[in-house]
C-alpha cells in the first residue's frame, strides 16, 4: 500500500502539473485504455481467453490516481464493457453466464475497492500536503519575519556602534581641543611674563640707579610703572597657577589637615605675620587629596582671610573641621568685611574681583584657583557670608581611613 | 683677594640678559660676563671654537647660566652636550628658565644642571639669586678652572 500510494503521489505530482480539464482527462484515460487493450491483443495468443480484464487494471488504477474516484470508476466501468467486447466474445448481457458473471464481478468490486482505497489515500495525502504547505508557508512567513527582525536589530546595533564611536570621536576631540586651549592659553600667559618681567626689571633699575636723576614726580610715575607690573605678573601668575592645576596628574594620598595648615602657616610671609589671629581648633583629620594643591587652596583662602578686613582690624581666623558622610569639609572662619549675596554667585569664578570697589586690591584669580584645586582632588568648595559679618569658606575632600593599627609580631 | 669670576651666559632675549648682568653687577663680588645668544654659541664658546677661538678673551667659564628656549641649540641640548664631555661637566652649571613645567625642571636636572631657577619679575629676588650664586662660589672647593 505504501508502494502503491509512492507511487499515485508522484503521479499526482505530475499530473498536478499538468492542466486537469475533462479534455486531457478523456485524452489520458483514452491512451491508458488504448495501451493496456495492446498488451492484451499482443498477450492474446497465449492468453486466449483468460484474463481478459486484469490488463485494464492498471489503466483503471492510474485514472483513479491521477484523476480522482469518480475518473477511476468511470474507467472501470469503461474497462469492463472493453473486456467484455474485446476478450470476452462468448458473452451475452440477455443471457449471462454465472461462472463469468461472477469472475466479472469479482474483479468489478476488487478494482472498485482499489480505486476507492487510492482515492481515499489521494484526499487524505491531499490533506497532508495541503497541511504541509500551510505549514510550510506559515514556518517561511516566520523565517521571513524573523530574518527581517534580525537584520533590523543588526541594523539598530549599527547604530548603537556608530553613536558611540561618534561619541568617543567627538569626546576625545573636544578633550584634546581642551588640552590645546589650555596648553595654548599657558604658552600666552607665559610669554606674557617675559616683556612685563623687562619693564618691572628696567624701572627698577631707574628707580636705584638714577633716582638722583629724577625729580619726585618723575620717581612717583616711575614707581606706578614698576607697581603696575608687579600687579600684572601677580595676575599671570594666578592664571598660570589655575592652568597648572588643570593640567597636573592628580596624584592623591592620605594627608594630615593639621600638617598642612602648619605648613602654610609657616611657608607664607603673610599668613605668617598674621598668625596670632589664627585660631586652629584640632582635630581637623585626614583626608585623601593632593598635598601641594590642597596647601594651595588653603593658602589662598587664609590670604583673603587676612586681606579682607575693616581697614585698621586686625584678622581674627578660626580653622576648623566637621566630619559629613565620607568626607571632611575644613572651614576657614574669618571675622572680616564677609561678602554680599550678589556677589556670592560669581565669587569661584576666574577674574571676579568681588571687592575692586571697596578698594581691595586682587587679581580675581585666587577663589578659581582654590575650586579648581578641589575639584580636581574629587573634593567641593563653598561659602557662607553675610556683609559686615565675616564669612566662612569650606572645602571639602574625603576622609582618609585610619591607618591600621600596627599589629604586634 | 678674588679674582673676578667668569660667567658664561647663554641668553636669547636681550632684556633678560641686561637685567642679570645688571643684577651680577650688583653683587659684592667682580664679575667677568660673557653673553651668547643661543646655545650652539654656548657650546662654541666652550670647545674655543671660532670667534672664541682666544681663550685670553674668551676664558673657560667658572659658571655657566642657561636659558631653555633659545634658538639653535636650546639650554636642554646644551646640557646634554656638557655632559658629554667630562672636561666641563665640572662647571657648576644653573638653568634661569621662564618655565616652570615639571618637565622642564625634570629634563634639566637628569641632564645635570646644579640648579633650577625660574626667572624672577621682583628685582631683590634676582639680586638675591646673583648674590647666592657667587657666593656659593666663593665658599665652596672649586676645580681648577681652565681645565
Amino acid at each position: 500500500v505504501t508502494q502503491v500510494a509512492q507511487i499515485s503521489q508522484r503521479l499526482w505530482t505530475i499530473a498536478s502539473k499538468c492542466p486537469q480539464t475533462v479534455g486531457t482527462k478523456i485524452v489520458v484515460v483514452g491512451l491508458a485504455l488504448l495501451l493496456t487493450s495492446g498488451v492484451r491483443w499482443v498477450l492474446s495468443p497465449v492468453l486466449r481467453d483468460s484474463l481478459p480484464f486484469f490488463f485494464y487494471l492498471p489503466a483503471i488504477l492510474v485514472a483513479a490516481a491521477l484523476f480522482g474516484l469518480r475518473a477511476g470508476l468511470a474507467t472501470l466501468v469503461g474497462s469492463l464493457f472493453l473486456t467484455v467486447g474485446l476478450w470476452m466474445p462468448g458473452f451475452s448481457w440477455h443471457d449471462v453466464d454465472p461462472n463469468e458473471a461472477l469472475v466479472l464481478a469479482a474483479w468489478f468490486s476488487i478494482s472498485a475497492l482499489l480505486v476507492i482505497a487510492i482515492a481515499l489515500l489521494q484526499r487524505s495525502t491531499t490533506a497532508q500536503r495541503k497541511l504541509i504547505a500551510t505549514l510550510h508557508s506559515a514556518s517561511q512567513q516566520l523565517e521571513e519575519k524573523s530574518s527581517r527582525l534580525e537584520a533590523s536589530e543588526k541594523n539598530l546595533a549599527a547604530h548603537a556602534a556608530d553613536l558611540e564611536r561618534i561619541v568617543t570621536e567627538r569626546t576625545a576631540r573636544l578633550e584634546e581641543t581642551i588640552a590645546e586651549l589650555e596648553s595654548y592659553s599657558y604658552t600666552i600667559v607665559h610669554d606674557l611674563r617675559s616683556p612685563l618681567r623687562a619693564m618691572q626689571g628696567f624701572s627698577h633699575v631707574l628707580v636705584v640707579d638714577y633716582a638722583d636723576k629724577l625729580d619726585v614726580r618723575g620717581a612717583d610715575y616711575l614707581r606706578r610703572i614698576e607697581r603696575a607690573a608687579q600687579r600684572l605678573d601677580v595676575l599671570i601668575q594666578g592664571v598660570l597657577s589655575y592652568s597648572d592645576i588643570g593640567q597636573a596628574k592628580m596624584e592623591l594620598q592620605p594627608v594630615d589637615l593639621e600638617v598642612v595648615v602648619d605648613q602654610v602657616i609657616n611657608h607664607y610671609p603673610t599668613i605668617h605675620d598674621a598668625r596670632a589671629g589664627i585660631e586652629i581648633v584640632p582635630p581637623l583629620g585626614r583626608v585623601i587629596a593632593h598635598e601641594a594643591f590642597l596647601a594651595q587652596a588653603l593658602s589662598n583662602l587664609l590670604e583673603n582671610a587676612i586681606k579682607f578686613v575693616q581697614a585698621g582690624t586686625p584678622p581674627q581666623i578660626t580653622i576648623r573641621a566637621e566630619t559629613r558622610g565620607p568626607n571632611i569639609r575644613l572651614h576657614v572662619v574669618d571675622r572680616g568685611i564677609g561678602i554680599p549675596a550678589t556677589g556670592l554667585a560669581n565669587i569661584f569664578k576666574p577674574f571676579h574681583r568681588g571687592h575692586e570697589a571697596a578698594g581691595y586690591v586682587g587679581t580675581g584669580m585666587g577663589l578659581a584657583v582654590v575650586k579648581r584645586a578641589i575639584e580636581r582632588q574629587g573634593g567641593t568648595v563653598g561659602v557662607f557670608s553675610e556683609p559686615n559679618n565675616g564669612s566662612d569658606f569650606w572645602l571639602e575632600l574625603p576622609r582618609a581611613l585610619e591607618e591600621p593599627p600596627h599589629l604586634s609580631s | 683677594m678674588n679674582n673676578p669670576i667668569t660667567v658664561l651666559i647663554a641668553e636669547d632675549e636681550e632684556s633678560d640678559y641686561l637685567l642679570l648682568e645688571w643684577a651680577l653687577r650688583k653683587t659684592n663680588r667682580a664679575v667677568n660676563i660673557h653673553w651668547v645668544r643661543n646655545g650652539v654659541d654656548a657650546i662654541r664658546y666652550l670647545k674655543g671654537e671660532g670667534d672664541f677661538a682666544d681663550r685670553s678673551r674668551f676664558p673657560v667659564p667658572q659658571v655657566i647660566i642657561l636659558d631653555l628656549k633659545m634658538p639653535g641649540a636650546t639650554g636642554i641640548e646644551v646640557l646634554g652636550w656638557i655632559r658629554e664631555n667630562p672636561r666641563y661637566r665640572v662647571i657648576p652649571t644653573l638653568v634661569m628658565s621662564s618655565s616652570h613645567q615639571q618637565e622642564d625642571v625634570k629634563q634639566a636636572y637628569a641632564l645635570g644642571a646644579n640648579t633650577y631657577f625660574v626667572k624672577p619679575t621682583s628685582f631683590d629676588t634676582l639680586v638675591d639669586l646673583c648674590d647666592k650664586i657667587t657666593s656659593y662660589w666663593d665658599y665652596g672647593v672649586k676645580p681648577n678652572i681652565p681645565l
